[in-house]
């Protein structure tokens, strides 16, 4: 990797796409939004309709399931519940279409949250098989609840949507659902491209990393929940006007299950998997009407091919893959302004923690008192406690006895994400990056509190949520010149080696500007060039007046740089204060350091 | 010194992840019974070395030969079977088993007798007497420090040919890390040949007989540990690669 000394900050962001896959994009919404001008057919309109609807759906399931990893089999059933709500709005009540469209979000959105809100609780599979119980649900209240439903029968006579007296035609009502698909591709792209992006991602594959950024795991999947919702509603809303007749059996289990088949298809977790996907899965065959009686053969052989040549789905083809910009490596100020500005200070004060895991005793009475703005060092045997005391901190664990106070808060009963919230950052024993995340994206995760952009200025890219991506982006940049990485900004986050991962945790925990950081033995691992650097980083940022409490097994970083020490044997204190006095303590050499005493190290 | 072929031979080694090439020309040797280190900043490429010679990285180009047999494309196990060796880093172990289990899977592939099984299993304890202390009680729950002794202790159990450690002393205390380089100097005596990667670069060369730098997938040194302890060769190495990255002042 040679350093290049570029002088132009490229645009940091996430597309970096060629000039000619632009273009082919760009051609294909050109063709998508001039097709009734070259189909003259109804047949054709009317299927382009039905995709630019299923589109909508599988847009909102692809951001819950290929992204937040929640799979849903009962979507199909949103889809009816946005559908028959604004159908019997329109027929019954006599709305527009518009409005009863808007009410039809709605109800799908607050029919899916109430599925949702308790399902989410439970593991991924269990949720996967609540949402196709709630979906079977679902059909047979369409049927058996006649006097709102009409059973069987249905609702016919949909009106087609109307601006004041006049009707939408086919072609009016096919262009309004492009545009809706465009929006939601748009919408869905800027939220995936967000700090909301990733913490989804980060819930999916590491919720550990997750929640010590910050993230609420319920929270965020409630979030992709109801986004995937509502754009099933309004699909549903489209879907009645379209067809005019809707009964419950349109919207049975292999409806829902078809949506699944197109985003695995598509794609999984790709921008362009759902479109995509529906193209091939929905589209395409029903342009084969003469080979009816084979379909569900070739949706088969095409499924088993797809398995077998292209596991992640038509866009997950290698083909595809942009190719990684190199990273802007250049040289910010000495300084980084995202670590220059100083933060809150907070003290720490842990009083008399006892923790019992099955028959062992983690921790019998831990007491340690950190000043606001110093490194205070916890060390001690392997198995002493050590990272049990940074756990019970920052919430992951919670003790039997005893409190913990971050500045005058007592933290003890709160979750660990909201102490990330009140600013305490941490890094773990084995770093806990996401690995198919670029290492520049990864560090951004860690600003996932510290980002003020609402999902509606995200969604839309308004001015706020622009900012917040372009100065995060270039703080994350910053923060990683400050650890030495920027040249690997663009690198996925697995491919790096164990000791720069560490330092990009550092960052990650950097960017959500801590109060008080804990490091789980960040020199583990760190040559010695590394370590060098690791201490001066651990001074800077405590001079800037974050509180930072370091568990570490290298005696001579631990020395340099911290200004008190607990000694941890067995669960209790075995000694505490100044390094010097601490290290020199016969019962600390006996039970800590063996014969060598504090020599030896590197 | 002998004239016999060394039991592990690297010669020209190509290897990377995807289209990123990580080792690019990699030759080294450890003779039987030998001590080699393998020293250098993190990202010179030591680990990716060790994972393509144990054949978890399929290597481009280049020749491994263990104990005078090709090994290029050999599968991982057979690999083992032929008494090489690898612990990696990150403590891979079995999580949902006893730790005395794991210990016992160290043992796989290797016919012993109970007496024989017995004495392994005490010089793991002797070892590590957390270990012996909890035995019983899953991997997984083991604190940090514990899980890296369980996953050396295990390696130690095979008592192979050439034995290759990647970081062992990786979040163990100073105390403990001083009775494993111990054991892996007692081990070699017994007949062991040991590659040792570490971090702690002064401790790892005062106990090998030989060292190699590598910086930037390449080795740029070689010589007896003594040799490049006084010399200038390893300052510059790990120089080399902080001058690569300009970070604090």
């Amino acid at each position: 990797m040679n350093p290049s000394p570029s002088t132009t900050m490229a645009a940091p962001g996430p597309a970096t796409r060629s000039v000619p896959v632009q273009m082919a994009w760009l051609a294909l919404l050109a063709a998508a939004i001039s097709l009734p001008l070259w189909f003259r057919g109804d047949f054709i309109l009317f299927m382009a309709t039905q995709a630019g609807v299923m589109m909508l759906v599988a847009i909102g399931l692809n951001f819950l399931t290929g992204y937040a990893g929640q799979v849903s089999l009962g979507h199909g059933a949103l889809v009816a519940v946005g559908s028959y709500a604004t159908a019997l709005l329109m027929v019954d009540a006599h709305w527009s279409f518009w409005a009863a469209a808007l009410a039809g979000m709605a109800i799908a959105t607050a029919v899916g949250l109430v599925m949702a809100l308790p399902a989410l609780r439970l593991s991924t599979w269990y949720f996967a098989l609540v949402t196709l119980t709630f979906a079977q649900v679902i059909t047979d209240l369409l049927v058996e609840w006649r006097g709102l439903t009409r059973g069987f029968s249905g609702i016919i006579g949909i009106p087609a949507p109307a601006i004041g007296s006049h009707a939408l035609s086919p072609v009016e009502v096919y262009l309004v659902v492009a545009g809706c698909v465009v929006l939601a591709f748009v919408v869905t792209r800027n939220l995936t491209l967000s700090r909301l992006g990733r913490g989804m991602v980060a819930a999916r594959d590491n919720p550990l990393a997750a929640t010590a950024s910050g993230v609420s795991l319920l929270r965020i999947k409630l979030f992709a929940f109801a986004v995937s919702a509502a754009l099933a509603g309004l699909a549903g809303a489209f879907y009645a006007v379209q067809k005019t007749v809707i009964t419950p059996e349109e919207f049975g289990a292999d409806f829902s299950i078809l949506f699944l088949l197109i985003i695995v298809v598509g794609g999984l977790g790709r921008l362009w998997g759902p479109v995509i996907g529906t193209l091939v899965f929905f589209l395409l065959p029903e342009f084969l009407g003469a080979l009816q009686s084979w379909r569900l053969l070739i949706y088969g052989v095409v499924l088993l091919v797809l398995m077998v040549f292209a596991p992640h789905g038509i866009m997950g083809l290698s083909l595809w893959q942009r190719r990684r910009a190199r990273a802007a490596a250049a040289a910010p100020a000495d300084r980084p302004r995202a670590v220059a500005q100083p933060v809150a200070r907070l003290g720490l004060v842990v009083h008399d923690l006892h923790k019992q895991f099955g028959g062992v005793a983690a921790l019998q009475g831990c007491s340690l008192i950190a000043e606001a703005g110093r490194t205070h060092a916890l060390v001690g045997p392997n198995g002493s406690g050590k990272t049990t005391t940074l756990n019970v901190i920052s919430g992951f664990v919670r003790s039997d006895r005893g409190s913990v106070m971050i500045g005058s808060t007592d933290v003890s009963r709160l979750a660990p994400h909201q102490i990330a919230r009140l600013g305490v950052g941490r890094t773990f024993q084995t770093p806990k990056l996401l690995p198919d995340m670029t290492v520049l994206d990864n560090v951004r995760l860690g600003s996932f509190v510290s980002e003020k952009a609402s999902a509606l200025d995200i969604a839309l890219g308004l001015p706020r949520g622009r900012r917040d991506r372009d100065e995060g982006s270039s703080a994350a940049l910053e923060l990683l010149h400050f650890v030495g990485l920027a040249d690997r900004a663009e690198d996925l986050a697995g491919d790096l080696p164990h000791g720069q991962q560490r330092l990009v945790e550092i960052a990650r925990a950097l960017a959500g500007r801590p109060s008080l950081l804990l490091l789980d033995e960040p020199a583990a691992g760190l040559s010695m060039d590394e370590l060098d650097r690791l201490g001066a980083l651990i001074d800077a940022i405590a001079a800037l007046g974050t509180t930072v409490l370091i568990v570490e097994h290298h005696l001579e970083l631990v020395a340099r740089i911290s200004r008190s020490v607990t000694v941890l044997d067995r669960g209790l204190v075995l000694a505490a204060g100044a390094p010097d006095e601490v290290f020199n303590h016969p019962d600390v050499a006996r039970a800590y350091m063996g014969r060598e005493g504090t020599g030896g190290s590197r | 010194m002998t004239t016999a072929p060394a039991l592990l031979q690297v010669r020209d080694l190509h290897a990377g992840y995807g289209r990123v090439a990580v080792l690019e020309g990699v030759s080294i040797e450890v003779p039987e019974r030998g001590f080699v280190a393998l020293v250098g900043s993190n990202g010179a490429g030591k680990s990716t070395l060790l994972r393509t010679v144990s054949g978890l990285l399929r290597c481009k180009a280049g020749q491994i030969v263990f104990a005078g047999e090709n090994l290029n494309d050999a599968a991982p196990a057979r690999i083992v079977a032929r008494g090489l060796l690898h612990v990696a880093e990150g403590r891979r172990l079995f999580r949902t088993q006893s730790v005395r289990d794991n210990l016992q899977l160290g043992l796989w592939g290797t016919k012993l007798s109970k007496a024989d099984v017995a004495l392994r299993f005490e010089r793991a304890f002797t070892l590590f007497p957390v270990l012996h202390e909890r035995q019983n009680a899953r991997a997984g729950i083991l604190s940090g420090g514990q899980q890296q002794m369980l996953a050396v202790a295990q390696a130690l159990m095979h008592e192979p040919r050439l034995l290759m450690l990647d970081e062992p002393s990786l979040g163990l205390a100073p105390a403990v890390i001083d009775q494993l380089l111990d054991t892996v100097v007692q081990l070699r005596r017994d007949g062991t040949a040991i590659l040792l990667v570490e971090q702690m670069v002064e401790r790892a060369l005062q106990i090998a007989d030989t060292a190699y730098v590598m910086q930037n997938g390449r080795v740029v040194g070689h010589g007896s540990a003594q040799a490049l302890r006084d010399s200038d060769l390893l300052r510059q190495a790990y120089l080399g690669a902080a001058a690569k990255s300009p970070a604090t002042a």
